[in-house]
């Protein structure tokens, strides 16, 4: 529960950016030492921008749309390996490196995969019951 | 635009430079306002979280809120606690708006008086397994645990909570607290080795 004593919100934004002076530090850190609602909201707030800091590499392309992009670049490296016949056998690694790549990011894969463990720890579960 | 500049000219209520901040920040507080909920446990509906975004905004507007901000390099976190908190405010506004309308135990069930029984209060009690003295034995031993933590000197007490309470890492409780992380880990080993030989004293006392 948050009380008069906790620190205001700019005060836990400079903190946590590392811009506050050190005496006032001192003072906040006593204070998130003895307060479970400020320690909470600093170690959300932590959560919060690291992962909208990643969230803009990941999200820069949608799972569909990284799908396409693994096809297409298995595709490109295929027609390579024609093109650049020295480098057949290379481009024909990292080709079939892709594809594998593009069949383990699909979602039909994906949920084929889910099944398949469910099923796995179905039967898993039937044969303890009949041991018992 | 820079953030100072944003800063600013939307402090002094520039529309241009509001657009700009709320293309600018609307993720960032639709994904703290998502993450709070989600914290909480509550779940709620795409409408109703992007009613909570648009009351930060609001607010944010109303009350100037930005010129709080002295420094523009700590906007982002700033708007982060400031969202979360006001997430927090909505969901207890909005739980004690709905506490108000709980049924009593001697309220008919039905309005029909089809089921007059009154609803048996056993069945609000937690099942007799989760009461057992192993619960309460453990429940002791974290409160000796808790009082012996608060002996500690307030960085290694910081340090150990966020670790242990909040499952923070060495490296996480490095950026927070804008500390090298080998004093993290220092800090946390100290502490532990405190905790251990107190409570072995504890326990020895016992």
């Amino acid at each position: 529960m948050k009380n008069r004593l906790c620190p205001n919100e700019e005060m836990l934004s400079e903190y946590i950016s590392g811009t506050l002076p050190a005496e006032k530090r001192i003072l906040i850190e006593k204070h998130l030492a003895v307060c479970r609602s400020c320690r909470t909201l600093l170690a959300e707030t932590h959560d919060i921008t690291r992962r909208s800091a990643s969230g803009k590499m990941i999200t820069r392309f949608s799972a569909g749309k990284r799908e396409v992009l693994w096809l297409t670049a298995c595709l490109i490296t295929f027609s390579a390996s024609f093109l650049f016949s020295k480098f057949f056998l290379q481009f024909l690694a990292v080709s079939f490196l892709l594809g594998i790549k593009w069949i383990l990011d699909a979602k039909t894969t994906k949920t084929l995969i889910m099944i398949h463990k469910t099923l796995k720890a179905e039967t898993k579960t039937d044969k303890e019951k009949t041991f018992l | 635009m820079s953030p100072e500049e944003l800063l600013s000219k939307c402090v002094d209520y520039n529309h241009t430079a509001w657009n700009i901040f709320i293309k600018r920040y609307k993720t960032l507080i639709t994904k703290s306002v998502r993450y709070k909920l989600a914290a909480l446990g509550v779940t709620f509906s795409k409408n109703e979280s992007n009613d909570i975004v648009q009351q930060i905004f609001f607010e944010l507007w109303e009350k100037n809120k930005l010129k709080k901000v002295r420094n523009a390099v700590c906007l982002e976190k700033w708007l982060t606690i400031v969202s979360v908190n006001i997430t927090l405010n909505y969901c207890k506004e909005k739980t004690f708006r709905d506490s108000r309308k709980i049924i009593s135990f001697e309220k008919k069930l039905c309005r029909d008086n089809s089921i007059s029984e009154k609803v048996l209060i056993s069945a609000f009690l937690p099942d007799e397994k989760f009461n057992s003295a192993r619960i309460l034995e453990s429940h002791e031993t974290r409160e000796i645990i808790k009082r012996e933590i608060s002996k500690l000197e307030y960085r290694q007490q910081l340090v150990l909570k966020f670790n242990l309470y909040h499952g923070k890492t060495q490296k996480d409780i490095a950026e927070i607290m804008n500390i090298p992380g080998g004093t993290v880990a220092s800090l946390i080993k100290r502490a532990k080795e405190l905790l251990r030989k107190n409570l072995n004293k504890f326990y020895k006392d016992i």
